[in-house]
């Protein structure tokens, strides 16, 4: 039986449409309806081509990254899995920067994304053999910190090899995501993919839910693990890889959201699994608004401010944990 | 301790070898270690007297010298191989790395530090410091003759109208205010909006502020990038193909963006050739 608030879904709907529309009109020009009246030709290229698909990918990326982060946790039933912490995020953006690297990215729009898909895939499937459902917390992170670390070597060295004269800015932007600038092109792209891998995941809540009974008790519930497990890497994969190639690495959001929001909805995985999408993507959109407020005449990364505001945050979590375990 | 100290008696004799050279003798293996201090050596200092450039100088993308380059020796900035070259006297950048200045200094190596020049002045004067190291003062005015004539050459005809211009380069990068192009530019009689934005030196800037502002004349990185970087692909923008009309794109590789010295002379035919071009299509135009 899936029990939850009854308020929760429409404040948090709620909340993600004041955001989008917030997105679209503020910025580093301020478009008030009478700059909108108007009609020129710059206004309406700025709110169609920047600010609708930028408000949109923020929607779309903060939302998967919630559920990629809600889905990992109910399914490793481990507090600190996340996209971002166990190097998903970095073995997606080192798939994409390969493709670059070897100029595959060139051939086809969607060769990047498809490597990001594929890294991200691959880190999935290395972090499960790695650590699997049996796997004591101690390994998962051990088999994080090995991914990221090995990823962000790999993107670094092909970056820094490439005869790109911008390699060392193209590096940052890769670690610390941005959704500023970006087109209708990246939305078309990242859509269907994130679409598809959401499905994949959502699809798992019976699964999710069941685990909560450990291991053999989903069994008894003739669960197939084998298959939830390679529909929980593919999803994922195909969630993270498109994020990472359209708008860099995001970390925080798929770790933050879903602990937020778990006392909401009595700690449930499968009933967590939408609330932490809409919660995903509302602090997406906030944080990507409070980037282009910041005074200054170029904005700062978003990736930064995600974890300016994250790393405290899970300062807070786990001493709170740490409290209540000693 | 035995072996400590038959290293320090050799740091010692290897630091004494330069202080007995002659100080009054003009230096005759020169080692550059950044890019821009690169193309005034070549230009104050017979080939033959140059150790080595930096790596950069044989890059086409970044290097107005990379013909050049390609045939004098270079290092990547490691102590190891300025030592090895033997120099009396190195050029390095304030940026370079911190430990190889200090380990040429632990050697005894003499090495000249050059800050950023912010402006025309600031190059002239560094052009004129190292002219006066090298002992060729005259080579030294002879190319800051050149480069004021480029300039005067540079400067628009009476009663031309002041277009507005933007640098736009991979990654949205924009020259605002304390760069040289900002000067280069108004000299040409070209209005560089950026800085009027809260734009200081290169930075990132917004395409947001960039389609609001719409200068005349966008100054682009010649389309040789591949387009897969996030960097090329802000430049290709469905924004800047929509309003391509209103803003004319004129070629300005990055390697005239940031250097002074010689460097100015191509960029500021760069700049005159893209001005002249967008007057001529205005004229026709209404």
């Amino acid at each position: 039986m899936i029990t939850q608030r009854r308020w929760l879904l429409p404040c948090l709907l709620a909340l993600v449409a004041v955001l989008t529309a917030a997105s679209m009109l503020v910025g580093k020009l301020t478009l008030t309806w009478d700059t909108w009246a108007n009609q020129d030709a710059v206004t309406r290229v700025i709110f169609l081509e920047l600010r609708v698909p930028r408000a949109l990918l923020a929607v779309i990326i903060g939302g998967a990254l919630g559920l990629a982060g809600a889905a990992m946790q109910g399914y490793l039933r481990n507090a600190l899995a996340d996209p971002g912490t166990l190097g998903i995020s970095s073995m997606a953006a080192l798939g994409a920067v390969l493709s670059i690297f070897c100029g595959i990215a060139d051939l086809h729009p969607w060769v990047l994304p498809i490597a990001g898909v594929l890294g991200g895939v691959l880190g999935m499937t290395a972090l499960f053999t790695l650590a699997g459902l049996t796997g004591s917390m101690l390994t998962l992170v051990l088999a994080g910190i090995l991914l990221s670390s090995l990823s962000i070597a790999g993107i670094s060295l092909l970056l820094s090899l490439s005869p790109s004269p911008w390699a060392a800015g193209e590096i940052v932007r890769w670690m610390l995501g941005a959704l500023v600038d970006r087109s209708v092109d990246d939305l078309i792209i990242a859509t269907p993919i994130i679409v598809l891998g959401a499905a994949a995941i959502y699809s798992c809540r019976e699964a999710l839910n069941a685990l909560t009974l450990g291991e053999s008790g989903a069994r008894s519930l003739g669960i197939d693990l084998n298959r939830v497990q390679w529909q929980l890497c593919g999803g994922v994969g195909l969630i993270v890889g498109a994020s990472v190639a359209v708008a860099g690495i995001i970390g925080f959001v798929g770790l933050v959201v879903p602990h937020l929001l778990r006392p909401l909805v009595r700690a449930q995985p499968a009933a967590l699994l939408i609330p932490s999408a809409l919660g995903g993507a509302g602090l997406l959109l906030a944080g990507d608004i409070l980037v282009r407020l910041l005074p200054g005449g170029s904005e700062l990364q978003l990736g930064v401010v995600m974890s300016l505001v994250g790393a405290p945050f899970f300062f807070a979590l786990l001493y709170s944990m740490r409290r209540r375990v000693v | 301790m035995r072996g400590y100290r038959v290293i320090a008696a050799l740091a010692l004799s290897l630091s004494c070898g330069p202080v007995l050279a002659d100080d009054a003798r003009a230096p005759t293996r020169i080692v550059s270690l950044n890019p821009c201090i690169d193309t005034v050596l070549v230009e104050l200092a017979p080939l033959a007297h140059i150790a080595a450039l930096s790596h950069y100088s044989r890059d086409p993308a970044r290097s107005i010298i990379a013909k050049l380059g390609n045939q004098l020796p270079v290092t990547y900035e490691t102590a190891e191989e300025v030592v090895a070259l033997e120099p009396d006297l190195v050029l390095a950048g304030q940026h370079s790395a911190l430990a190889t200045r200090n380990a040429l200094k632990r050697v005894g190596i003499r090495f000249e530090l050059f800050s950023v020049p912010l402006s025309i002045e600031a190059s002239h004067a560094q052009i004129r410091r190292v002219a006066a190291l090298l002992q060729q003062p005259e080579r030294g005015e002879q190319l800051i003759a050149r480069i004021d004539a480029a300039i005067a050459a540079a400067r628009p005809a009476a009663n031309t109208p002041i277009l507005t211009a933007a640098v736009y380069q991979p990654g949205g990068m924009t020259a605002g205010t304390d760069t040289i192009t900002d000067d280069l530019m108004r000299i040409v009689g070209l209005d560089n909006v950026p800085a009027h934005h809260g734009i200081h030196m290169h930075q990132p800037w917004p395409l947001e502020q960039l389609l609001r502002a719409s200068p005349h004349i966008l100054l682009v990185n010649d389309p040789r990038g591949s387009g897969s970087m996030h960097a090329e692909r802000v430049v290709q923008h469905r924004a800047l193909r929509a309003l391509a009309g209103r803003m004319q794109q004129a070629d300005y590789p990055v390697r005239y963006l940031y250097c002074a010295g010689p460097t100015m002379i191509p960029a500021l035919a760069a700049l005159v050739a893209a001005r002249d071009r967008t007057l001529a299509t205005s004229q026709r135009a209404p």
